[in-house]
Parts: C-alpha cells; sequence; structure tokens
C-alpha cells in the first residue's frame, strides 16, 4: 500500500512543482512525474489483479469522515491499470500538442495542475470505500476536468459548454448523495462493505438505491437520456483531455455501478433489464447520431456513448445471468463488459489523438474542409486507420474480442429456456449487429473524408508536414495495445477474470468455466494470426506479379470531363444520407436556408443543425420553462447597493419581530 | 403444409404493404382467396359436406375469382392505376407492419397457452393481418385500396374463424359474406357516382362535405 | 483429410464455375450462345498478366485493400461448413466471426473506393454501406434463432433444426433459404439490387467502386466477389441437405444445389429488372421481416417442445 500512496503522491506533486517552471518544462514535468507514480502504482495493483487478494489500510480523518477504508481490491486493482497508464501516455501527448498555445503565450500552469489533479482523485475514486469521503474526492475529479475543459476560454461555446458539464456533474453528484444517504441510513455506517447487509435485507429498497445510483453514475458515465452533456464538453476540450475524458473518465461511471453491484448479491430480474434496455437504446442511439455529425471530435464523443452503451449490455447480461442463475453467461456477460472498458479506452484515446494531431495542423474540425490528409500526414492516417478498425469491432483488433465475448454471453442465453429472454436475447444480439454496421458506415466516411481523396478546403491543402513525433509515439504504443490484445485475448481473459469474480462471489463454481471461454478466445487469436499471415501471403503474390510488369500513374477516371475539381468528391453529408434517409423521424432538423432568387441571384446559403432529440424534447423544454419561471424575479437583482441594504434592514426587523412569537 | 400456407398468408400480407401498384393489391386478394380454400380442403375433417361445399364455393369463387374480377373492372373503367404517395412511405409501412406480424406472434405465443382451440400460428397471422389491414386504410388515399383493405380484413377473421377447430361457424362466414357483397356492391354503385361528381377518386376531396368551415 | 482437400478445391474452382454458369443462363435465355463457362477463369489469367494503372490520387490504402478483402473472403471460406456437413476451421460462435471477417473486407473495400476521390466511387460505397447495414441484423437474428433451435453454437446448427423442432423445422428451413438467398443476391450485387453489365455509373453500385481498379487487383476482386456467392450459396445447401449421407452422395448434392442456385439467379436476372433505389431498400428490408418471422416461429416451436 506504501507504493500507492507514494505514486499518488508523486503524480501530485509533478503537478504542484511544474508551476514553477517555465512554460517548455511544465509538460514535460508532469509527464515525468506522473510516470514514475504509475510505475509505482502498478506495482501493488497489478500484484492484486493476478493473485486475487486485497489490499487495504485504513486512515483515521476528523470527524465527520471518520475511518476511511482505502482498499485494492481486483476490481479497483483493474481500474488502477487502465487510469494510470492511459493518463501517462496523454501527459507524453500534451506536451506535443500544448506547443503551438505556448507560441501564443498562453498560460498553461493551472491546467496542468489540474491535469494532475484529476489523475490522482481519479485514482483515489476507485480505492476510497467511505462514502463521504468518495463523495469528496467525486467532486475534486469533476471540478478539475471542468477546469481542464474550459482551457480555450477565449471561445463562447467552450464556455458554455463547459458550464453546461459543470451543472450536470452536479446534478449526478445530487443522486449520488441521495443513493448513499438511504445506504447510510440503513445500515448506520459510512463504509461500503458494511453496505452489503442493506442490500440483503429488502429486495424494492435495493432496487430503488440500485436505480438512484445508476441515474447519478449514468450521468457520468454518459448513458442515453443522460449523455447530452458529453458531445458538447469533448469537442470543447483540448484533445489530449477528451482523450483522457473519454477513454479514462466517464469509465469511472461505470466503476460506481459495478462497484455497487459487487456489494448486491444478486440483482433482480427487473433491474437487469433496465440496464439492458437502456444500455441498447444508448449505444443504437449513439452512433445513430454519430453518422450525422460532421465535427470530428463530436462524432467521437458520440461513439463514446456508443460503446458506454456497449459495456452496459455486457454488464446487463451478467446481471440477467446472476438473477437467473447462469452461470457461463454471467462471466461471459461481465468480462466481456469489462474487458470493453479496456478496450475502448485504447482505442477512443488513439483516436482522439489522431483527432488533435489533425486539428493541430488544419485549425478546423469540420471534417467537410479536409481530404487528402493521408499524403501529408501519413503515420496519423495509419494510426487512425488502426483505431477505426478496432472501434468497429473488426477483427483481429481488440474490439472484436470484447464483442465476441458479449456476443457469446447473448448466446447462451438460450439455456435459461423463458421465451421472453428468448426475444430479447435475439433482439439484443441484432441491436449489437446493427451498431456494428452503423459503426462500419461512420467510421469508413470519417477516415475516409478527413484523409483519402483530395484536400476540399485551403485548410487541408495549407498542411505541408507531419506532426512531431512526440505526438505520434503515444498513438503508436495504443495502436500496439490494441494488435496485442486483438492477437494474443486468452491473456488479455486473465487480466478481467479476478475482477469478474469480485461482483459475481460464487468463485468455486464458475472457475470450472474459464477453461472453455479461454480456449475459445485462444481460436480466436490464433484466427487473426492466420488471417494476418494470409494476407501477407497474398500482398506477396501480388507485388511478386506486378515485379515485371507496366505500373503507371494516372489520374482517377473522370468521364472525360475537363474541369473537375476538388469539391467534386463525395462529401460526408452525401456518404451518410442514403442511411439517413431511412431514419428520418429520429432526427430533429433544423433549416438554415436563403435561397437563390431572381435571374442572377447575388448569395444564397444553406445550413442544417440537427438537434439532439432527447435535447431537445425532454431537456431544452425543462431548462426554458425554468428560466421563465426564474424571470420572474429579476427585479431582485437590481444592482443598486442601497436596496441590498434595504433587503438586510427588512430582514432584521422580521428576524426580531419573530422572536416575539 | 397448412404452416407454411398461413406464412405464406403473413408474407402477402408485407407484399401489400410494400407496393402502391393498385393490380398488385387485387392479385394479392386472389392469392389470399386460394390459400384459404388450400387451408380450408388441408383441414377438412372439421365439418360436415354441405358446410364443406359452401364454404369451398365461398372462397374459391367468391374470394379467388368474383371480387378481384370485380374490382379489376372498377378498376379500368376509372383509369386509376396506382395509389398516390400515401402518408406513410413505403419502406416505413414495410417495416411497420413486419413489426406488426412479429408483434402479432409475440402476442399470440404469450397468452396462447389458455386456448386449447387455437394454435399460435393461426392466432397470430390473424390477428396481425386485421392490424396491418387496418393500418393501411388509415395510410392510403385511394377509395378503392380501402376498400381493398377491408376485404382483407374480412380475410383475416376468416383465417381465425378456420382456425377455431372443433366447430365451423357457419354463422360467421354468412356474416362475412355478407358484409362482402355489401362493400362491394356499395363500391361499385357508388364509384361511378363519385367520379362523375368529383374528378378524382382521392378521399382528401370527401373533407369538402363537412357543414363547418375546414381550415385544410 | 480428404474432405479437407475437396473442400479446398471447391473453394478455390467453383467462383468461376459459378459465374460462367450465371453468364451461360442468362446467354440461354436471351436466345445467344453465350461465353463458355470456364470463361472468368480464362479472364482471370488474362488480369493477372497484365500491368496495373494506379490512381495519383490514392495512397497506400488503395494498393493494400484488394489483397485484403480477398484474404478476408478466403478466410470466410475456411469457416463454412461444404461437403458433409464439415468446415475447415469449426469453434463456437464461428458465424460472428464470419459475419465480422466479411465486414472487415467489406471496411477496406470502402476506403479503397474513397480513396480514388472520385464521386462516382463515392456514391458506390455510400449505397453499399447503407445496403450492409439491413443485412448484417437480419442475418445475426437468422443465425441465432437457428443456434436456439438446435442448441448447437457451431455452424453445424444449419442441419440439426430437424431434429428439434417438428413440423415448424420445414417451415423455418424454406424462410431461411429465402432470405439467405436474398443475402446472396445483395453480396453479390445481383439483380435486382444491382445490375453487374449496366455501363452507366450513376446507376452502379459494386462495379463503380472497383472503376479504378486494374491487373491483378481487378482479378482478386472478382474471384474474391464470386467466392463470397459460392461461400453464402454453400450456406444455403448446408440447410437443405440433410445429414448422414456418405460423402459421395453428399458432394454430388451439394454440388448440383449450387449449379441450380447459379441457374436461378441467372433466371432472375434475365426476367427482372432493376428495382429502384429506394424500392431496393424495401427489398432487402423483406430479408428482416422474414427474420423476425423466422424468430417468432422459433419462439412458438421451443414453447411448445421445451417450454
Amino acid at each position: 500500500m506504501k507504493y500507492f500512496y507514494t505514486g499518488l503522491f508523486l503524480i501530485f506533486l509533478g503537478g504542484l512543482i511544474s508551476i514553477a517552471f517555465s512554460e517548455k518544462l511544465k509538460a514535460k514535468i508532469v509527464s515525468l512525474f506522473s510516470g514514475l507514480g504509475m510505475i509505482l502504482v502498478l506495482i501493488p495493483s497489478l500484484n492484486v489483479l493476478f493473485t486475487g487478494n486485497t489490499i487495504s489500510k485504513n486512515i483515521y480523518f476528523p470527524e465527520p469522515i471518520g475511518k476511511v477504508n482505502f482498499v485494492i481490491d481486483p476490481l479497483s486493482a483493474f481500474f488502477i491499470p487502465v487510469i494510470s497508464v492511459m493518463c501517462f501516455i496523454g501527459t507524453i501527448y500534451a506536451i506535443g500538442y500544448i506547443k503551438p498555445y505556448l507560441n501564443k503565450n498562453k498560460l498553461t500552469s493551472s491546467h496542468f495542475f489540474f491535469l494532475s489533479l484529476l489523475i490522482t482523485s481519479m485514482l483515489l475514486v476507485v480505492t476510497v470505500q467511505n462514502a463521504l469521503f468518495f463523495l469528496i474526492v467525486w467532486e475534486m475529479m469533476s471540478l478539475s476536468s471542468f477546469f481542464l475543459v474550459i482551457f480555450e476560454n477565449e471561445k463562447k461555446e467552450v464556455i458554455s459548454a463547459g458550464i453546461n458539464y459543470l451543472i450536470t456533474m452536479h446534478i449526478s453528484i445530487l443522486f449520488i448523495i441521495a443513493g448513499f444517504i438511504i445506504l447510510t441510513l440503513k445500515s448506520g455506517n459510512l463504509d461500503f462493505a458494511l453496505f452489503k447487509q442493506v442490500f440483503e435485507l429488502n429486495n424494492s429498497l435495493a432496487n430503488m438505491i440500485f436505480i438512484l445510483l445508476f441515474i447519478g453514475f449514468g450521468i457520468k458515465a454518459g448513458f442515453v437520456p443522460f449523455h447530452t452533456w458529453l458531445p458538447k464538453a469533448h469537442p470543447a476540450a483540448p484533445s489530449h483531455v477528451s482523450g483522457i475524458m473519454s477513454g479514462v473518465m466517464i469509465k469511472t461511471g461505470i466503476y460506481g455501478i459495478l462497484r455497487i453491484l459487487s456489494l448486491m448479491s444478486i440483482p433482480s430480474v427487473e433491474i437487469s433489464y433496465f440496464v439492458l434496455i437502456i444500455s441498447v437504446i444508448s449505444a443504437l442511439f449513439g452512433v445513430l447520431y454519430a453518422i450525422a455529425q460532421h465535427d470530428l471530435k463530436r462524432l467521437l464523443a458520440y461513439h463514446s456513448v456508443e460503446n458506454i452503451g456497449i459495456i452496459g449490455i455486457g454488464i446487463g447480461i451478467g446481471m440477467l445471468g446472476l438473477a437467473y442463475h447462469n452461470n457461463l453467461m454471467t462471466i461471459l456477460g461481465f468480462s466481456g463488459g469489462i474487458l470493453h472498458i479496456l478496450n475502448h479506452s485504447i482505442f477512443k484515446e488513439l483516436l482522439f489523438f489522431g483527432a488533435g494531431a489533425v486539428y493541430n495542423k488544419t485549425h478546423t474540425k469540420n471534417i467537410e474542409k479536409l481530404g487528402g490528409l493521408i499524403k501529408t500526414m501519413p503515420y496519423t492516417a495509419a494510426f487512425f486507420l488502426i483505431g477505426s478498425v478496432a472501434i468497429t469491432g473488426l477483427p483481429p483488433l481488440n474490439g472484436f474480442i470484447s464483442e465476441f465475448l458479449i456476443y457469446f454471453g447473448m448466446l447462451h442465453n438460450f439455456e435459461i429456456k423463458s421465451p421472453v429472454i428468448l426475444i430479447i436475447s435475439i433482439l439484443a444480439i441484432a441491436s449489437l449487429a446493427f451498431v456494428g454496421t452503423m459503426a462500419l458506415l461512420c467510421f469508413t466516411k470519417a477516415f475516409s473524408v478527413v484523409f483519402l481523396g483530395n484536400p476540399r478546403g485551403k485548410e487541408a491543402e495549407s498542411v505541408k508536414e507531419e506532426v512531431s513525433p512526440i505526438m505520434l509515439i503515444p498513438m503508436g504504443i495504443l495502436a500496439l495495445f490494441t494488435f496485442l490484445i486483438g492477437l494474443f485475448p486468452q491473456y488479455a481473459l486473465f487480466l478481467v477474470k479476478n475482477p469478474v469474480y469480485t461482483i459475481i462471489s460464487m468463485k468455486e463454481t464458475v472457475k470450472a468455466l474459464d477453461c472453455h471461454v479461454a480456449s475459445l478466445l485462444a481460436m480466436t487469436g490464433k484466427a487473426g494470426l492466420c488471417f494476418i499471415g494470409l494476407f501477407l501471403l497474398i500482398y506477396a503474390l501480388r507485388t511478386l506479379l506486378l515485379k515485371n510488369k507496366n505500373v503507371c500513374n494516372y489520374k482517377t477516371w473522370d468521364c472525360g470531363y475537363q474541369a473537375g475539381n476538388n469539391r467534386m468528391q463525395y462529401t460526408a453529408s452525401s456518404y451518410a444520407s442514403p442511411f439517413l434517409s431511412f431514419l428520418k423521424p429520429f432526427f430533429v432538423k433544423e433549416f438554415d436556408t436563403k435561397k437563390p432568387k431572381e435571374l442572377f441571384p447575388k448569395e444564397a446559403h444553406f445550413e442544417l443543425h440537427i438537434h439532439d432529440i432527447f435535447e431537445f424534447y425532454l431537456i431544452n423544454p425543462v431548462i426554458n420553462a425554468n428560466k421563465k419561471f426564474l424571470e420572474q424575479f429579476y427585479w431582485i437583482q437590481s444592482g443598486s447597493t442601497q436596496q441590498y441594504i434595504l433587503y438586510g434592514l427588512v430582514f432584521l426587523i422580521i428576524a426580531l419581530v419573530g422572536t416575539i412569537f | 403444409m397448412v404452416n407454411m400456407l398461413i406464412v405464406l398468408f403473413g408474407l402477402t400480407m408485407l407484399y401489400m404493404a410494400a407496393t402502391s401498384r393498385i393490380k398488385a393489391h387485387i392479385k394479392m386478394l386472389s392469392i389470399q382467396g386460394l390459400i384459404l380454400f388450400l387451408i380450408l380442403f388441408l383441414d377438412e375433417d372439421k365439418t360436415n359436406l354441405i358446410n364443406l361445399i359452401f364454404l369451398s364455393i365461398e372462397t374459391l369463387l367468391v374470394k379467388t375469382i368474383l371480387i378481384p374480377l370485380f374490382l379489376t373492372r372498377i378498376l379500368n373503367k376509372n383509369e386509376v392505376f396506382r395509389d398516390n404517395e400515401p402518408h406513410i412511405p413505403n419502406f416505413y409501412s414495410l417495416v411497420i407492419a413486419s413489426i406488426m406480424l412479429f408483434a402479432g406472434f409475440m402476442i399470440s405465443s404469450l397468452h396462447g397457452q389458455g386456448f386449447e382451440n387455437v394454435t399460435a400460428l393461426y392466432f397470430g397471422v390473424s390477428i396481425s393481418t386485421i392490424l396491418i389491414s387496418l393500418f393501411l386504410i388509415t395510410t392510403r388515399k385511394k377509395i378503392l385500396t380501402h376498400v381493398i383493405g377491408y376485404i382483407m380484413m374480412e380475410n383475416g377473421i376468416f383465417l381465425l374463424s378456420l382456425s377455431v377447430a372443433k366447430e365451423m361457424p357457419v354463422i360467421v362466414s354468412m356474416g362475412v359474406l355478407l358484409d362482402i357483397f355489401i362493400a362491394v356492391f356499395i363500391l361499385g354503385f357508388l364509384i361511378n357516382k363519385i367520379n362523375t361528381a368529383f374528378d378524382e377518386l382521392n378521399i382528401c376531396e370527401l373533407c369538402n362535405l363537412k357543414d363547418c368551415d375546414c381550415n385544410d | 483429410m480428404l474432405e479437407i482437400l475437396l473442400n479446398i478445391i471447391f473453394l478455390l474452382t467453383f467462383p468461376f464455375l459459378f459465374i460462367g454458369i450465371i453468364n451461360k443462363t442468362k446467354a440461354f435465355w436471351a436466345g445467344r450462345k453465350g461465353a463458355s463457362v470456364f470463361q472468368p477463369f480464362y479472364d482471370f489469367i488474362k488480369l493477372l498478366k497484365k500491368g496495373e494503372v494506379i490512381s495519383t490520387t490514392t495512397s497506400f490504402v488503395f494498393a493494400l485493400s484488394p489483397s485484403l478483402m480477398f484474404a478476408s473472403v478466403i478466410f470466410a471460406g475456411l469457416l463454412v461448413p461444404v461437403f458433409n456437413h464439415r468446415a475447415i476451421l469449426s469453434f463456437e460462435g464461428s458465424f460472428i466471426l464470419f459475419a465480422y471477417i466479411l465486414a472487415l473486407g467489406k471496411f477496406f473495400s470502402l476506403i479503397a473506393a474513397m480513396d480514388t476521390g472520385s464521386s462516382f466511387e463515392g456514391m458506390g460505397a455510400s449505397r453499399e454501406a447503407s445496403f450492409s447495414t439491413l443485412v448484417e441484423p437480419a442475418f445475426f437474428i437468422i443465425m441465432a434463432s437457428i443456434i436456439a433451435l438446435s442448441g448447437n453454437y457451431t455452424f453445424q446448427s444449419l442441419s440439426l433444426i430437424l431434429q428439434n423442432s417438428g413440423s415448424f423445422g420445414y417451415l423455418i428451413i424454406i424462410l431461411s433459404v429465402f432470405a439467405l438467398f436474398i443475402m446472396m443476391l445483395v453480396e453479390g450485387c445481383r439483380v435486382p439490387v444491382d445490375d453487374p453489365n449496366t455501363h452507366l455509373e450513376l446507376t452502379m453500385i459494386h462495379e463503380v467502386m472497383v472503376l479504378d481498379n486494374s491487373g491483378p487487383d481487378l482479378a482478386f476482386i472478382l474471384y474474391g466477389s464470386g467466392m463470397k456467392m459460392v461461400i453464402l450459396a454453400s450456406l444455403i445447401a448446408n440447410l437443405i441437405i440433410p445429414t448422414g449421407l456418405s460423402l459421395f452422395y453428399s458432394v454430388i448434392a451439394f454440388v448440383g444445389i449450387i449449379f441450380i442456385l447459379a441457374i436461378i439467379i441467372g433466371t432472375l436476372e434475365s426476367s427482372f429488372a432493376r428495382l429502384r433505389m429506394t424500392h431496393v431498400f424495401e427489398f432487402i428490408f423483406t430479408m428482416s421481416s422474414i427474420s423476425l418471422i423466422i424468430l417468432s416461429l422459433t419462439m412458438i416451436s421451443m414453447n411448445k417442445h421445451g417450454g
């Protein structure tokens, strides 16, 4: 445990010290210290992860916090490497990303301080087991991420996105507080371990607590309909922060849900269906809206919603397995969900870093103005391609492995001979397949419009060279991880085994089924290797065939048209439009058109905004009604000091008169 | 074999939802009549001879031959060949029709344990036929399509009555026949009148028959 | 051992025969004599001997994709059961790997099409992508229902349907054959989804995606699409052929069914025109409707027999 505390302290120290150094060195100091901290933190957590033991230590804080239990059990031990390694890679990337801002003389000391504070608080969130201290650390995490999001605070939309994020986080913490209050009252103590008894006592109360905490953690994670902050905050933040937030921070919401599940021994059937249905809706909705976006980072943010939905499907399947006492299904569902947490953080960070590299060079996030970047930025394009193939869940990369586990869990549903389960699981399989093909459409669109073809605007034409290697190295490391987990998945199962056991708490019976799953994954890994071998063979054959032949370069076939220009290429909106045309009811479209008039029109313009349907129909009316109600009270804030003193005088008189009665 | 015919019946409903050519609708009507006739024949242990002859005349003659012939004559006389763009585009009505078919099956199998006399498959397809034909009536715009939808609904009720295993209620079949005759005859006589009063057979024009001022 | 050898020979030679038979049937209906049945094979050899013209707009993606697509189709062929219901590589849940490997090939063919920077290819790519979104969920529903019925998680379940389901079994087989046939039409880009003989770029879907490919790359792509059709045809054949036949009869039945499917596709191509683009989506959606019917039949059948 000592290592853990030292590591934590080192990371925090890095942020603190960096204030004292010059601008150029700040990022390097932070990443150096977080690297050292990461190594120290990894030692106990990897130990716990592979052996299954638990380390804990109590520290006594002054009242009312009381005794705080710092526990590293296998569930936390899974999250600690994910958080520390991914954040460390993020800080390396930040060194390169922050350079253009330094050239513009932007002050970054607070930014790096809050970055290390964020990493520290995330590590604390997954180890603390005292309700009040958990809330304190959670709030610290939300606040530090807020300050990171509003880095470019000279832009108005960044600030409004940041404030939206802050308010949503506080609504989430309200729900969490409500849940914890009920638990503390019923169990009489702030310690997580003692909450177990509350769940065992009363079933309907347990369900209600679970729903409250699920909503609270779900807002953080980004389940639909609580996801509206995600597509605003992630594009507004600088890319290394978006990568860390999307890759790691939203997973702390999932951690909260899993922690509650580990305290509940057997969830009820209704709760499991609830989780499954919300996750399916999140997955479908997230990828659907991702297809309609033209801002690269907003597209990636909606994909985070989709992948959180997939993780939720895995967790829901696991919960159903627990409720119906089907062991294989439980293992498969939870392993798939937890492994997808790791996989998603890897490829989402990779994609955000790629998008950040593109933004770094072209200063625009609008993909309709980009194109042809693969010639000037080949490495970024290659890494982005690997990330796209991984997020679509295609073999032989890592996305396929976790989706395979989840599919397989749903297939084993059929052993429960109930027609309702049959229908729901087959429809869930179909939805997951639908999500997969929609993700394929979305990422072929994103990758090809940004990198392939010809530049569609001068922003893309002005790119002359690749980004600096310091930004390429993190992407390369992450791409390597995707290949490793995809080709050797049976080892990835080792990482996931013990955390799943913490949730199931029926160790002996499920251990035997482990070999079955491991051998299946080994087969998938071998298949991946076999496929890569086959591909290399055929490519070698092709190169051999072309050796002595005439290979000439010519321009693309344009049907003989002489005056083609780059704007005639297929755009992103046209690529997505056949698909979107048959899903029209799900979008709220706002057209902003000025049609050309008269014979020689001077100007015309056309703009299409697609509003998020949940935001438009659920949240905006509430906000507008609230605003209308509060507008009645604007007269209170008049700005005149004398009126305020009048208020004070009136209050004093009322208080004095009140004491008479 | 009977199961195959019933599923084929369901598939004809889906085809009807997807197309807007009235000739195709009429062809489907005669195919449905033929299917009902074949189902009748393969399940023949339920009735006595006179009943059987009456029902086979009803299905084979009336549903498969007479009514489609009559409708085709009206079609050619009024030169109506296609339905206008329906309220809901064809793709969505196909999706909704499939969902209704699926829902019909689900409802029938989940509640079907109580019904000894009815097989789940019969019940599912008949309920979905009734639902889909009502849906088609709501979303299409020409009168001819409405009457075709109505006749399809009667086909669905007929199928349901075929499936009640022990007895074949002759009263139900006679009632269905009466309904169809009235509908088709009224259609036949009125179509001519409507055609001379208004120039086309679009029901939107019928809104003008309202007493008060309509906004639309 | 003999089976694996026959399997590989089948996979490598039949794509040419399949396309050759389709073309011969079309010629027959048109009153022509038509090219020889082995013509696709001669075309393949001819293309292999040629050089290539590579567009200046493209990048390494364009060079890699045909080989990758071809590798993915061959690999999918290894997973599919051929003679006597045995696949070369078979394990539980292999249909998921099958579908996703084909999707990997499709991913790379889509980006290769967009790589050329031409609006023709982009149009074909976007249409192809939206077709596949309708096909995959239906395929998964069908396979999952069949797996639920037969209780076996590999592709063997295709042949085990009749054992567990009684009277509904035949119905489910017929409906699955019909749905997989529609899938074959979509993946192989045949009428009424896409016309392989059209020369108008605005109406092409798959043909236009490979407009800029030439030489060995084009050879691989043509071979690959033929192989994809043969793979899906062998899934259909697996549904129809009963278990327990000896190897000799199984080979004959298998080859016979594949020929019949080729003749049916040729006849369809001669009798129908390609549907209007909006109607194509409805046609593909029928596959999903049929898969929903299969799902409900599975549910009814499991209610009756398993409870």
